[in-house]
Formats: structure tokens, C-alpha cells, sequence
């Protein structure tokens, strides 16, 4: 059968980009089917783990917590650069596909929860006709997704925790 | 002018509660005027220099003047990913 829905399981459309936050363990292999189209051959995917050593403590899990209504928004927003960047009405840049050939779709979950050690927390996937445009839509949105989605994540160890990037 | 005033993650942790109410603020009290009385009268807090603010779904600059109408939520570092 030949894919040529854009529409997700989700009824998101994946060239406009569909953002997830769950509650359970992700399933990569359904992500990337799900990203993948026949009209891409370029298909990059970025997985975020969890580390069972950081700041030299001993990791036993990780605690993500998101400020639901707004993480769906934002991720809207820096899916809209991205594909102000990268997508088919971007500007040229240095060895860039012809326009028509930018066609590009994004898939990004993120948990929340409890996540264990070895556990994807994150994944960002992007398909496009060609690699460039997918490699670069993936580098772009988990770096924008890193610096503004509103998730932060607590390290639980042995003997208390820690919120990453507090600084007070 | 009363702010409610919402917190997340570690803030919310060091305040003993998700959200807080200021009153007595000036009128037109702006996001910087509103994390610098946040400080002051909840010290457990600690500084907020870095903590950004937002109004709906929206980040906005120290700079947005406030009206009490919506609530002001306070973001920590973010570390997603």
C-alpha cells in the first residue's frame, strides 16, 4: 500500500508537525513509521536517554514534569521555525534542495513521568525527500526544544534529587 | 493590584505550593517589578533572575507591565530533552 496520508493516528498533520507528551514508554519503531512517507528518502531521528551517572552521582530514575497547556503551543511555535527554516517556503541556503524537493515532516515526543535509567526520554524525527533538510530540521528541533519547551527534569538518587539547570 | 502568581518544578518545590497570590502591587506593575516582590516576600524562593515569565502560553519580556487579569506563571530553567 502506498503511504500517502499526511494525517497521523492522532489526526495531526506530520507536515505541519505533531507534538505528543506521554505518559509511557515510547515507541520508536511506531515513530519513525509514522514520520516516514514514500514521497522521503532522508529520515533522521534523534533519541534522548537517560544516564544512570551525572555530576557524578549515581542516577536511579529521572522525573519529567511539563506545563501541559503551553507545551502544545510552543511546540507549534518552533515547529513554525522550522519550517520557516528548513521547509519548502524557506530561504536557500548553502547546497539546499531545489523548494520543491524541501518537503518535510516532524514528530517529536516527549515523556513525562518517571523514566528509567536507559529509557528514551525524547525523540525527534524528521523525513524529508533528501537528507539535508531532514538531518537539519532534527538538529533544530530538539536544540529549540531543549532551550524553550516548558519540561524540566529532576534526577532522583540514592539519598534525595536534583532539578536540572536550577540555579538558585 | 493583586497577581496570582503559578509555579512549577523546583520553584514550586522551595514554595510549599503551586500557585501564590501578591497584593499590594503597584498599578502597572511589570513582570521584573513582580518577580522582585516575589523575592522579597517569599525568600525561600530565591533569586528569580533567571526564571522567566509567562502569560497564557506565551514567554514575555521582564519588561510586560501586568494587569491582575491572568494569572503570572514562572518558569525555572527549562531541561527537557
Amino acid at each position: 500500500m502506498v503511504k500517502g496520508h499526511t494525517q497521523d493516528l492522532d489526526g495531526g498533520d506530520l507536515e505541519h508537525g505533531v507534538f505528543r507528551l506521554a505518559a509511557d514508554e515510547i515507541d520508536v519503531a511506531a515513530c519513525l513509521a509514522q514520520v516516514g512517507h514514500d514521497s522521503c528518502g532522508g529520515n533522521a531521528l534523534f533519541l534522548g536517554t537517560t544516564r544512570a551517572t551525572n555530576r557524578g552521582e549515581d542516577v536511579r530514575s529521572l522525573d519529567y514534569e511539563a506545563f501541559e497547556a503551553m507545551a502544545g503551543p510552543e511546540m507549534e511555535r518552533i515547529f513554525g521555525d522550522c519550517r520557516t527554516a528548513f521547509g519548502p517556503g524557506s530561504r536557500d541556503w548553502d547546497e539546499a534542495p531545489p523548494a520543491g524537493e524541501r518537503r518535510l515532516r516532524m514528530l517529536v515526543v516527549h515523556r513525562t513521568g518517571t523514566v528509567g535509567v536507559g529509557a528514551v526520554s525524547v525523540l525527534v524525527a524528521a523525513a524529508s525527500p533528501h537528507r539535508e533538510v531532514a538531518f537539519r530540521a532534527c538538529r533544530f528541533l530538539i536544540d529549540e526544544l531543549k532551550a524553550r519547551l516548558p519540561v524540566w527534569k529532576k534526577e532522583v538518587y540514592g539519598d534525595g534529587h536534583h532539578w536540572i539547570g536550577d540555579r538558585s | 493590584m493583586e497577581l496570582e502568581i503559578r509555579l512549577f518544578a523546583s520553584l514550586r518545590e522551595r514554595a510549599g505550593a503551586e500557585q501564590l497570590r501578591l497584593v499590594g502591587l503597584p498599578a502597572e506593575c511589570t513582570v521584573a517589578q513582580a518577580k522582585g516582590e516575589l523575592e522579597q516576600r517569599h525568600p525561600e524562593l530565591g533569586s528569580l533572575g533567571h526564571v522567566r515569565g509567562v502569560l497564557g502560553t506565551r514567554y514575555v519580556p521582564d519588561g510586560t507591565v501586568l494587569d491582575g487579569q491572568e494569572p503570572l506563571h514562572l518558569l525555572p530553567p527549562v531541561s527537557g530533552g
